[in-house]
This record gives C-alpha cells, sequence and structure tokens, in this order.
C-alpha cells in the first residue's frame, strides 16, 4: 500500500516538445544543404553584427550588445517564419497572394504618412514597434516574388505575348513607383532584378526579354542620373579613393577595410573601420568588416556560401513539381543572389553604392526575418520537388501508365520547353 | 490512399494553374550561370583588393588611422653651485572659449559667472564670447587655483589647457630676472633661446615621448593591445659652478657701475681659476626672462661672449706673458722709454709723455702703451705673433653659451709693423670679454689656459647619475713666467701710480693682481671719442682663487677720468671683497 516514493526529479524538459507543442518538429526533408548553408550565413552574420556594432552601440546607447539583441529578435522571428513556411505547402500562398499584396501596398503608402512612418537619413521608410523597426520595402520584395510567381504561373501563355509582357511590366512598374516613393533604391533594384528573372523564369520570349533588359537598364541610369547625390555615387564608384574624405569616402573606406585585411585578415574583433570609419559598418557594408577581420578566407568563404545557396535554389527551382513552384523558387533564389551580389559588388567597388543590406548577415530585422521566410518557401518547394524526384525515379513505369508527359525534368530536353 | 503515398502532383494539383501552361523550369539554368558570372567577377575583385592592393590600401587606411600623441618631457631644471635652483618649471594654464558652443541666451550668464573667477570685468568677457568664432583666449597663465575654480563652474565652452612654463628667479637689479644673460630662456614653442637654455637645448629638453595609437573618425583613440609607445625622458638638470651669492652681489654692483659711469652697457664675469668654471656673470642692462617678451633685443644678447671690442691695454698682460715667458725680458729690464714712430705714424702713451729711462714693472703699472711696443720689438714679430694664438686671442673659447662670437686674427703675413705694434697694448686686435677673461686666467693659473665653462655637472634626474664637464686646458708660457707676470700685475694694483690702486684690497695688500684698459672704439675706420674701460684681475697673486673682468662700455663722455682704473676697478674691487667674504678666502 505504500506508495513508492517517486523520485523527485524534474520533470525531463524537452525543448522539441516544448517549441512543437509535444510533436515532433520536421522541416519536411527539407534540404540539408541549404539550411546548414544559411545556418552558417546567419551565425556568421551574428557574430559580424557584434563585432561591427558594439563600439557604436556603446556610443550611441552605451550599450555594446545594441544592435547584436536586435538582430538576435530578427533572427528568432525569421527562423520561426522559416519553419513554419517550410512546413507549409507553398501552394496555399497562392491563394493568400492578393490579400498579402494589398496590405503590402497599404503598408508602402501608410509608411510616407508622418506620425505612422519614422523618418531616418532623409527617407521615411520604417514603422517603429517596441524595440523594432519594420521596413515595409524589405517585407514588399518577398511579396512581390509571390505575387508575380502567381501571376506568371496563372498566365503562362499570355507571358508569350508583347500585351502579357506589357501588362507584366506595368505592375512591376507600380511596385517600383511605390517603393522609390520611399527613396528605397537598393529595394527597388532587388524587386526590378527579380521581377526581371521571375519573367525569364515564366518563359517570356527572348526578344522581348532583351527588350525589356535594355528598357530596364536606360530606365536605371535616369533614376540615377535625375537624383544628384545617386549621380555622386555612381560617377566616384570607379576611383572612390580619389577624394577619399568627401564623396568617395565610404566607397573608399570599404576598400581600405577590405584592403587592410588582406588574406588572413586581421582577427576578429580587430578591425579599425569600424570605428565609424566606415559609415554603416554593421549594415550595408558589414561585408568590408568581414573583409578586414577574416580576411580573403571570410570573403570569398562567404561568396562560396552564397553560391552554395544559389545552387541550392535553382536545383529546386529544376525539381519543382509545377511551374508555380519553379516560378517561386527560382523567385526566391534571383532576389538572394541579386540583393547578394548587389551588395558585396558596391562594397568591393564593382557596381555604385546602393543601400541594401547583405542577406543573412547584415543588421537590419525586418530584412533578416523576410530573407529567412523566404528562404522557408524554397525549403518546401525544395523539399516538394525532391520527393518527388525521388518518386520519379522510382516510379518511372507508374508515370507512363498515367499517359502524363515528363514534367520534372523537362529542362534537360530543349524540345520539351518548346512545347 | 495510394495517391498520398505517391507524391507526383496531382491533376487537382495542377489545377491551380492553367492546364498543359509550358514549363519553362530549365531557364533556372540560366540563373546559375547569372550566379555563376557573379561569383567569379566577386572572388576575381576581392582578389584584386585583398591581395594585389593589399598593402597599398593597409598602408593608406593606417595612415588614416595612426595618431600620435606627442607626451612632452619635462625640460630639466638649472641649479647653482649649491644645488639651489635657479630655473624650474610650473604648470600654468590657458584658458579659452568655444563661441559656437555658448548659447546666446545665456553669455550674460556665462560672463558674470566668469568675471569673478579670471578677475576680469563682465564686459569684456561678455565682449569675448560674443565673438563669431570658434576660439578665442580669454586668459593666458592663470594658476592652479583659478583653473580649479573654472572647471568647478563646468560651463559648456570654456576650455582650460595646462602648459609648462619656466620659471626664473627674480635679480636684485628691478625689472630682470637672475642671471639672465647666462641662463637664457624658452620661448613659447618650448626652445631655448640664448645662452645655457640655448646650448643645452637637446639636454634641457630631453626626449618627448610619442604613442602612437589608432584612432576613429573623430579623433578619439582607440586603446589596443599593442600600441607602440615610447616614453618620454625628461631633460636632464644642469648643475652650474655659478655661486649665486657672489653672482647676486656682481649684478647690483655691475649695475651700480654702469649707472655711475653713465655706460651705455656692461659685463662682470668671473671665473674659478684653476677649475675654469664661471662664477659669476652679470650684464647691464639686462632683462626679466620671465616675460623677455618685453625687453628690447640688445637687452637679450650676452656681451660677454657675443660683444667684440678692442681690448685695450688689458691686452698688456699678453704681450708681457710672451715677453717673460720667452726671456725677452725681465721686471727690471731697463730702457729709453718715448713716442714711437713705426712707417710713420707716431704712437703717444695715454699721459702723452716721454717717460727716459725706466724698467718693465714701471711700464705695466702705468700701462704705457710704448712699452708694450718695446716688448713686442724685443720678442720679433714671429713670437709675438704666435704668442696672441696661444693665448686664444680671436679665438673662440668654446665657453658652453650659446652665440660665442670671435674675430680671428689676421694672418701673419698680412700683420704690419704698425698693427704689430698696436696689437701690443690692445687695439687693432679684436676679442671677446670671456677670450680676455680666459687669457688672463691662463697666467692666474701659472700658465695654464682652462676653458671657461657654466656647467660643472649634467644630472640625469631620474638616476641621479651626474656626468661632470671637463674644460679642456692647455699650457700657454711657463710657470716662473706666470709667477713673475702675477707678481708684477699686484704692482699694478699697489705700487706708487700704478693704475689699479683703486682696487687695493687693505687685507691682501699685494695679493691683488690687476690691469686697467682703456680702449678707444673704432669708428668708420678712425678711433672716435666712445671708450671702453676695463679692469682685469685675480686674487690672491700667490694662489688666485677667481679671476675677474669688468668692462664697461661706452662711459659718459663728460667724464674727466674715463678710464678702467677710475670707472672699471671699484666695481672690480668690490665683488672681489664679496666674494672673499663668501669664499673665506686668507691672504
Amino acid at each position: 500500500m505504500a506508495t513508492r516514493a517517486r523520485p523527485l526529479a524534474m520533470p525531463a524538459l524537452r525543448l522539441r516538445e516544448v517549441l512543437t507543442g509535444g510533436r515532433t518538429l520536421s522541416l519536411g526533408g527539407a534540404d540539408g544543404w541549404l539550411l546548414t548553408d544559411i545556418a552558417a550565413l546567419c551565425a556568421l552574420g551574428l557574430v559580424m553584427v557584434y563585432s561591427a556594432s558594439e563600439a557604436l552601440g556603446y556610443l550611441w546607447f552605451e550599450n555594446p550588445n545594441y544592435f547584436f539583441l536586435r538582430q538576435l529578435l530578427g533572427m528568432g522571428l525569421g527562423v520561426c517564419a522559416l519553419v513554419i513556411l517550410a512546413r507549409t505547402d507553398y501552394h496555399r500562398f497562392h491563394r493568400l497572394t492578393p490579400a498579402v499584396g494589398l496590405c503590402t501596398v497599404a503598408l508602402l503608402i501608410l509608411v510616407l504618412l508622418p506620425h505612422l512612418g519614422t523618418e531616418a537619413n532623409g527617407a521615411r521608410r520604417w514603422f517603429t514597434i517596441g524595440p523594432m523597426s519594420v521596413q515595409p520595402s524589405a517585407i514588399a520584395i518577398l511579396v512581390s516574388v509571390l505575387f508575380f510567381a502567381r501571376w506568371l504561373a496563372e498566365r503562362a501563355p499570355a507571358i508569350r505575348t508583347a500585351r502579357g509582357v506589357r501588362d507584366y511590366g506595368l505592375l512591376v512598374g507600380i511596385l517600383l513607383g511605390l517603393v522609390l516613393l520611399e527613396r528605397d533604391l537598393g529595394s527597388s533594384i532587388i524587386i526590378a532584378g527579380t521581377a526581371l528573372a521571375l519573367l525569364a523564369l515564366g518563359g517570356v520570349r527572348k526578344h522581348h526579354l532583351l527588350v525589356l533588359l535594355g528598357l530596364v537598364m536606360a530606365g536605371g541610369y535616369m533614376a540615377i542620373m535625375l537624383v544628384s547625390y545617386r549621380s555622386s555615387r555612381v560617377t566616384n564608384f570607379t576611383h572612390p579613393c580619389d577624394d577619399p574624405l568627401k564623396t568617395g569616402f565610404q566607397a573608399c573606406q570599404a576598400l581600405y577595410a577590405l584592403g587592410s585585411g588582406g588574406f588572413a585578415g586581421v582577427g576578429l574583433g580587430n578591425s579599425v573601420q569600424k570605428y565609424q570609419w566606415l559609415p554603416e559598418a554593421h549594415t550595408d557594408f558589414i561585408f568590408a568588416i568581414i573583409g578586414e577581420e577574416l580576411g580573403l578566407l571570410g570573403t570569398v568563404s562567404v561568396v562560396l556560401a552564397f553560391t552554395l545557396l544559389l545552387w541550392r535554389g535553382v536545383r529546386a527551382s529544376l525539381r519543382a513539381p509545377d511551374a508555380y513552384g519553379a516560378l517561386l523558387a527560382g523567385g526566391i533564389t534571383a532576389w538572394i543572389g541579386i540583393q547578394a551580389f548587389v551588395n558585396i559588388g558596391a562594397v568591393t567597388g564593382v557596381i555604385p553604392t546602393t543601400g541594401i543590406p547583405l542577406p543573412f548577415i547584415s543588421y537590419g530585422g525586418t530584412s533578416l526575418a523576410v530573407t529567412l521566410a523566404g528562404v522557408g518557401i524554397l525549403c518546401n518547394v525544395s523539399a516538394q520537388g525532391r520527393r518527388q524526384g525521388v518518386a520519379l525515379r522510382a516510379h518511372v513505369d507508374r508515370r507512363r501508365r498515367d499517359g502524363r508527359s515528363p514534367d520534372a525534368g523537362a529542362g534537360s530536353r530543349p524540345g520539351a520547353a518548346s512545347s | 490512399m495510394s495517391r498520398r503515398r505517391n507524391p507526383v502532383p496531382s491533376p487537382r494539383l495542377r489545377g491551380w494553374f492553367v492546364a498543359d501552361a509550358p514549363d519553362f523550369r530549365h531557364r533556372s539554368r540560366w540563373l546559375a550561370l547569372a550566379f555563376l558570372a557573379m561569383a567569379i567577377t566577386l572572388t576575381a575583385r576581392l582578389l584584386d583588393v585583398q591581395v594585389r592592393q593589399h598593402s597599398a590600401l593597409a598602408t593608406a587606411a593606417a595612415a588614416l588611422h595612426q595618431k600620435s600623441v606627442v607626451i612632452p618631457a619635462t625640460r630639466g631644471r638649472i641649479l647653482d653651485s649649491t644645488g639651489r635652483v635657479l630655473v624650474s618649471n610650473r604648470t600654468i594654464y590657458d584658458v579659452y572659449a568655444d563661441p559656437g558652443l555658448i548659447q546666446v541666451a545665456t553669455r550674460g550668464d556665462v560672463a558674470r559667472r566668469l568675471a569673478p573667477a579670471l578677475s576680469m570685468d563682465t564686459t569684456s568677457i561678455d565682449s569675448l564670447i560674443s565673438k563669431p568664432t570658434r576660439f578665442v583666449y580669454l586668459s593666458k597663465g592663470v594658476s592652479q587655483d583659478v583653473s580649479d575654480r573654472l572647471t568647478a563652474l563646468q560651463l559648456p565652452g570654456i576650455v582650460v589647457v595646462p602648459a609648462e612654463q619656466r620659471v626664473y628667479e627674480p635679480s636684485p637689479v628691478g625689472g630682470s630676472s637672475f642671471a639672465a644673460n647666462l641662463l637664457g630662456y624658452v620661448n613659447n614653442d618650448g626652445h631655448g633661446q640664448y645662452g645655457l637654455e640655448s646650448y643645452y637645448e637637446s639636454v634641457l629638453h630631453g626626449s618627448d615621448g610619442r604613442q602612437s595609437t589608432v584612432r576613429d573618425v573623430a579623433g578619439n583613440s582607440i586603446t589596443l593591445s599593442n600600441d607602440p609607445q615610447a616614453d618620454a625622458r625628461n631633460g636632464n638638470d644642469l648643475q652650474l659652478g655659478l655661486d649665486s651669492q657672489v653672482q647676486y652681489w656682481a649684478e647690483q654692483a655691475l649695475a651700480q657701475g654702469v649707472a655711475s659711469a653713465q655706460a651705455s652697457s656692461g659685463t662682470l664675469i668671473m671665473m674659478d681659476t684653476k677649475s675654469g668654471t664661471i662664477k659669476a656673470w652679470a650684464q647691464a642692462p639686462t632683462y626679466d626672462a620671465n616675460s623677455y617678451w618685453a625687453s628690447p633685443i640688445a637687452s637679450l644678447r650676452d656681451l660677454a661672449v657675443a660683444n667684440v671690442y678692442e681690448p685695450g691695454s688689458v691686452e698688456k698682460v699678453v704681450t708681457f706673458a710672451g715677453g717673460l715667458n720667452a726671456h725677452a725680458i725681465t721686471p727690471g729690464y731697463t730702457f729709453n722709454e718715448g713716442p714711437t714712430t713705426i712707417n710713420g705714424a707716431t704712437i703717444h702713451d695715454w699721459d702723452n709723455r716721454a717717460h727716459g729711462t725706466i724698467n718693465m714693472q714701471y711700464v705695466l703699472d702705468l700701462s704705457l702703451n710704448n712699452g708694450a711696443i718695446k716688448i713686442g720689438q724685443l720678442m720679433g714679430p714671429d713670437a709675438f705673433y704666435s704668442n696672441q694664438l696661444a693665448f686664444g686671442i680671436g679665438a673662440p673659447t668654446g665657453v658652453d653659451l650659446a652665440g660665442e662670437q670671435n674675430v680671428p686674427l689676421p694672418a701673419q703675413p698680412s700683420q704690419s709693423p704698425l698693427d704689430l705694434a698696436e696689437d701690443a697694448f690692445g687695439q687693432h686686435v679684436q676679442v671677446t670679454p670671456v677670450e680676455v677673461l680666459a687669457a688672463i686666467n691662463a697666467v692666474a693659473n701659472g700658465g695654464v689656459w682652462v676653458q671657461p665653462h657654466a656647467v660643472q655637472a649634467v644630472i640625469d634626474p631620474s638616476t641621479g647619475r651626474s656626468t661632470p664637464v671637463v674644460p679642456t686646458t692647455r699650457r700657454v708660457i711657463s710657470a716662473e713666467a706666470a709667477a713673475t707676470l702675477s707678481q708684477m700685475m699686484t704692482g699694478v694694483v699697489e705700487d706708487k701710480g700704478g693704475e689699479g690702486s683703486l682696487a687695493r684690497i687693505p687685507a691682501f695688500k699685494g695679493q691683488v693682481a690687476g690691469k686697467t684698459g682703456t680702449a678707444s672704439v673704432a669708428q668708420n675706420g678712425r678711433y672716435g671719442d666712445n671708450l671702453v674701460v676695463s679692469f682685469a684681475g685675480f686674487l690672491p697673486a700667490k694662489n688666485p682663487q677667481f679671476t675677474m673682468l669688468v668692462v664697461l662700455n661706452y662711459p659718459h663722455e663728460g667724464f674727466v677720468q674715463r678710464f678702467g682704473a677710475t670707472l672699471a676697478a671699484p666695481v672690480w674691487k668690490q665683488v672681489a671683497q664679496v666674494t672673499i667674504d663668501q669664499w673665506r678666502i686668507l691672504p
């Protein structure tokens, strides 16, 4: 009768169960290469944000952890978004896209209103919510991928006509106009580039694509030359150090940082350029601090990590179970790739300076969370495609019996493309 | 059920889209190619920037980052022979305002609060801080006390910066500082000017420390662990041979002597006979080194080393030394003295008389030019000329003071018999007071010339190690000749009719050796009315302790008795008596 004394032990805290409400956490067979790569980039990002911002955080907020903690918050939100989206069938976004798109457009307009939006550096493009500031234009990039992917998937035959291309161009133009109202050239470049990539993936005729490329370049040239602060950036990007203390200051300081790093870098935490020599050292120019502290080894590693990410994205796109998935995966991949190139290209002086964060690494909660959300969708497309791919290889006979033309892997046969 | 297990897209799924839409997934490969091109471009650029341009960019960046902070060395002190501090340092404070940081509305309040602390009136402060500038001095050189009060006020835009200032002791003569011409001063840039401050600049200054730090864009130092740093090495102290007591009286006596003779200037220098260290170094008029900028430039010049003059009869000591050393004469050598005519020019004695048959002691006592010429003729031009060179006439002594001048003797072949004759009694030759002092001192020192020098030892304040200054010496004449001449020079003071009778000191009867000098000053190639009167001497003659020279330039023409004997000798005697008392010199 005597009850045996139960061992006075704490119930085993099973983190996984707490996080998932008792269910086993699964990313549904997501791409392990992709997730490892993203995790590595995010980890490097956290370390570098801390290193690049501790002095600034202390100077401005008397808290060396100020930026680090906010980045951690953004990353937490982003990882949640990634996990949820990776576990959500991407086809669900198809129905949600119009509503999400309208909300985003509303946010883009609302942020321009005084009292609602927060102004900084001459641009009103943030909502301040508690400790975080949300930048609608960063959200707009992901939403534009969702929107254009759906639009292209629905109008697959129409896009091969000039009329379809014109309609698409008008939509993109309206969105770009909204983003440019916030004087956010960086985001508009990413949106334009991604939309163009999506158009190519969506099956636009090659000569239409060439005409569009020409138009975009001419438009971009106009947009840059009409605004003096942008044109001075462009005219100075070739030789920034000719006038290192004036117009070429930031670009030149970025080169100083990269050059000082050399092959192996000055060592983690030992950057001097982060002491306000390099403006935006923890945000748009964090790649320069990576170059200074970790040297060529660090910078080339980052480039390789992005290349791996892009390869996995392209692979997911190629293996996507349907056109919508392929467009989603391709769009997200193109977005991240273009943003990374524009950022690193600006820091290294390959292209003129534009204000755009380096995905996964730069300080900026909204951008980080949105990028991770995008990767979540990419994971889902990748997972479905892989399952299909495995299935395809395993059930060749069954597919034949279905009497359907094979879709996955169709790209390997040029004949299929023009069917 | 089977459809669930089979992940092949169902027709329903595909039905979300346009049925049988053309599929362009293969175009993702375009993306792949584009990304590859981007990655290659970026990698190439990174190799270019981080490897090829590494050293150039790193150097340029370092040049931008490095900030060199100078840690000023503390300038060495100057001490007298007993260790008394003659020159020291103190920290003063300059107060300036940045009117740009003072709000217009608060100007009146700021001025009201500053006024009592700075001892200035409110309106003048108000006008200063209302200037449209970012920098205006409110007050310079305020004390620590005032600085503390200003700091306590915590007013924005008011800055107090410390600065090091040299402190010089006051002189007994009003309006000047102690031994000003010997010491020199330190200018606003921290560089020594004139005298010891200039000559020993590198020793006194030490070496400034330098800390090289990395700075941020605002110029703030970033403390990294491996900053190269060079500590400041403070300047060394100078231990002088100067006797402050004697100097004190010498300055007063000379000032009085110059004033009563209404001379334009005067010099009194004294050296220790045997060691050659400078014991007194007075000048009139002199200046206040604490406010050197307010003094006339002429008073800054150290006349004892920089003033070239014709010494007159004091030079006869050198002539006599040569004659005695060469055995050309003896004190008792007799000859018929009278005006000498050389190359058509007739040279008279100061009294315009012919003195008949006299001996050499008489010549020296009465300072007869023609007697000195006789010695030169007895020696012959070669010996006479080389004797002058041996005594350092026309050569720098190398005294450790800045700005020593000299006019070299003309080369011997260019010297006419008339030139040599004039040299014998101290006209035509050009010397500085310190040259004359060293020459007379060679006689006092048994025939050995000793380099005069102000500094006895250089002391490193951190270790206390003392490095003595060793003067150069050389034998000029034999000890016998020197002893004979010393004895003869006492006659100048003691003998009946001796020129130097005003330098007699009763307790030292027969022990005061001296020689007067009264020289005409050449102007525009002719000897005019201006005179330089001087008296040189040493005591006690048998074992001299010090050698002193007094020179008065251009005494007022109204004096009938414008002679070294009458104007310079009393000054000499006054300081000699003080020195005897101070040093407890026994006859």
